[in-house]
């Protein structure tokens, strides 16, 4: 299984990997993208199975990036990992059609209990 | 919501101990800023607010050596602000989310800290810790409602 690591932070990418890896999804491939806009080629060119964006990025931010994929008729699951833990990201997040969002600080359970629905 | 001390340091205990694994032991915060930087967001919108997490380099690296699981000599000054910037990102998410207002969320800037923290206002809430040896100060500055609009960025 292939997935997308949305953040413009190379530290936090790093540590999605790593807690997925924790959370007990050894089988993936990661690949990268620092914002919306690489997302978006990556996407086009690498076909993820899943996308794990980050909410708050230059150049594009993570719900840009969602509603530019539903836009284009793109239907590649999309979950946001952001420190942005307020109700009305959450409710924005859902209206635009992510499959959860995760908040940081996070723990592999919270990853397991998010993805393991869309890895099955 | 009005944020209280033991909030904010909830919140750092969340963000360093709780997910990084830095241990985290609360000090006095009379802390010489000297050589040490800070990274800083800025919360506007419902609230006017900036979060800002003071840390020496030495500490700055020890942040980023756990948050890349690699050693200091292989890491490059980018990557290490990078990591301290996305603790003071993380911080100032959760200080936004506490608030409970409709707010943004800006992204984070880095900065040499000077004698940044004898400058502040009385008023703002400060809570200091130690962390691998090393101070780290957690300051939120709340824009008074009242009073002529600030550059809350000033401080850096």
């Amino acid at each position: 299984m292939k997935v997308l690591i949305v953040d413009d932070s190379k530290a936090m990418r790093m540590i999605v990997q790593r807690t997925l890896k924790q959370a007990g999804f050894a089988n993936i491939q990661a690949i990268e993208a620092a914002n919306g806009v690489e997302a978006l080629q990556m996407i086009a060119d690498q076909s993820p199975d899943i996308v794990l964006s980050d909410w708050n990025m230059p150049e594009m931010k993570g719900i840009e990036l969602l509603t530019t994929l539903r836009s284009n008729g793109k239907h590649v699951p999309l979950g946001f990992i952001t420190s942005e833990s307020s109700p009305e990201i959450r409710e924005q997040a859902t209206a635009a059609g992510a499959a959860f969002v995760i908040i940081k600080p996070f723990t592999p359970a919270a990853f397991e209990q998010a993805l393991k629905p869309l890895m099955a | 919501m009005q944020l209280d001390e033991p909030t904010l340091q909830q919140i750092t205990v969340d963000v360093c101990q709780s997910m990084l694994g830095l241990a985290l032991t609360p000090i006095s915060s009379d802390i010489d800023t000297a050589k040490q930087l800070v990274a800083s967001v800025e919360i506007r919108g419902g609230r006017t607010a900036a979060v800002d997490v003071f840390a020496h380099e030495h500490l700055m690296a020890a942040i980023a050596e756990t948050m890349f699981c690699a050693e200091r000599s292989s890491l490059s000054a980018e990557e290490i602000r990078d990591a301290f910037g996305e603790i003071a990102n993380m911080i100032g998410g959760n200080v936004k989310g506490a608030f409970g207002e409709e707010s943004d969320l800006s992204l984070p800037t880095i900065g040499e800290a000077n004698d940044s923290l004898d400058r502040l206002p009385h008023e703002c809430l400060r809570t200091t810790f130690e962390c691998c040896g090393h101070p780290l100060t957690i300051v939120l500055r709340e824009a008074d409602k009242k009073a002529p609009p600030v550059e809350l960025s000033a401080v850096v």
